[in-house]
């Protein structure tokens, strides 16, 4: 199973995005299992112009089973199949870094996050 | 001289009126010709040229009768008998020489659609016909001219975000560029890229702006248009908005829900809040308002 990481940021231009070696698959896939569902209903998903978190998508290589549904990530928040997990593991953190490491660093500097 | 435009099938025919002058000025073309009369022209859908008729007992040319057809295409019948006539009829140069100078005549009689459909027409008609790069150059000048002259007609539709929201494929790869032009390409089109000039990176007013002027964007209302706007995220990314038939603007930021409010969560109303003064996040550069013609076509 191939993971594709999208930042969710532009309107007109494709958003910048990259797909994840197994190593940080495996890494990731790991984090999101243990994640607990959130205890507030205080989540808010912006989905306006701007910054928008991350999509994480996945996609079928023959290996193992894809999920059917995308991932978001946004502040502190990680929506997975209709449910709201906290993101105790930083990994909105982690995954702006990766972006950095990307050849992403100047935009994610203008954003001010 | 009362010109009527051979054209509807159903509807009424448009027409208007030569004055004396121009009346007299058309009539020399035809000095030494044979005019085309009804029963001798190709009766498509569609054009099928001009009628003329004169309205005062003035005498016209020899072999001009008082009701005669321009513009059209002889029949294959008629074209036999052409060769045996004592006066030639228009060439085909000639003849939409005549159209495109009737037409700057019709002022108002002539909406968008129905110059664009003459246009089309006649284009098909000559696409076999090689003719030297200078003929063409001034062809399309006279093109060009005739397309300034056609009416502001603003065509914005209803807001319909449904079309766009109700299906997560749709709505994943249609952007505001698709949005604004209201076309659904489901190719997250790009100024530009549907007419082989895409815009230069980093995006700025200017560099988007001709870029979907390649695809079709006008600067100046012409023809049936839609209101648009076009706003940049400095060196990062631009932004458009298009106007609604109820007044508001409505926009769709990449890949989420179709809305007709901004970043602030204000309805875009059209009057105390427009695409220059809304919540735009990190988009505050506004370039202009701008007019995407109806039909216009993204990628």
């Amino acid at each position: 199973m191939k993971i594709l990481v999208q930042m969710d940021v532009f309107s007109g231009r494709p958003n910048p995005s990259w797909e994840l070696s197994p190593s940080e698959s495996g890494e990731l896939l790991k984090q999101l299992s243990l994640l607990t569902e959130a205890e507030t209903n205080n989540a808010a998903f912006h989905d306006n112009l701007g910054y928008r978190g991350f999509i994480i998508s996945f996609q079928e290589d023959g290996s193992t089973k894809a999920p059917p549904n995308i991932y978001r990530v946004y502040k502190g928040f990680i929506l997975m199949n209709g449910k709201v997990y906290s993101d105790s593991s930083n990994i909105e953190k982690q995954l702006l870094e990766q972006a950095g490491n990307k050849g992403f660093k100047d935009l994610i500097e203008s954003l001010q996050l | 001289m009362i010109i009527t435009i051979d054209i509807f099938s159903g509807c009424k025919n448009p027409q208007f009126d030569l004055n004396e002058k121009d009346a007299k000025k058309f009539m020399e073309r035809f000095a030494g010709k044979t005019a085309l009369s009804a029963e001798n022209v190709e009766s498509p859908l569609g054009f099928r040229g001009f009628i003329v008729e004169s309205d005062t007992d003035v005498k016209l040319p020899d072999n001009i009768p008082n009701r005669f057809h321009v513009g059209g295409v002889a029949t294959s019948k008629f074209q036999t008998k052409a060769a045996s006539l004592k006066a030639p009829m228009l060439s085909a140069e000639e003849n939409d020489d005549a159209v495109k100078w009737l037409l700057t005549k019709a002022k108002d009689s002539v909406n968008a659609e129905v110059f664009s459909h003459i246009k089309t027409t006649l284009t098909q008609r000559k696409k076999v016909v090689n003719k030297p790069v200078s003929e063409v150059i001034e062809e399309d000048k006279i093109w060009k001219k005739l397309s300034i002259l056609s009416p502001c007609i603003i065509a914005n539709t209803p807001y319909n975000p449904g079309f766009w929201n109700n299906d997560p494929n749709t709505m994943a790869n249609n952007n505001c560029y698709n949005y604004a032009m209201n076309y659904r390409s489901n190719t997250f089109a790009q100024p530009g890229r549907k007419s082989g000039h895409p815009g230069a990176y980093p995006p700025t007013c200017a560099s988007t702006k001709a870029a979907a002027v390649w695809d079709g964007l006008k600067t100046v209302c012409s023809g049936s248009v839609k209101n648009v706007a076009l706003v940049i995220w400095p060196g990062v990314d631009y932004h458009w908005y298009r106007r609604h038939s109820e007044g508001f603007w409505g926009h769709k930021p990449g890949s989420t829900a179709a809305r007709n409010y901004d970043s602030n969560n204000n309805i875009i109303n059209g009057t105390t809040l427009t695409p220059a003064n809304c919540a735009r996040g990190n988009y505050t550069i506004f370039c202009g308002y701008y007019f995407s013609p109806t039909g216009m076509v993204v990628n």
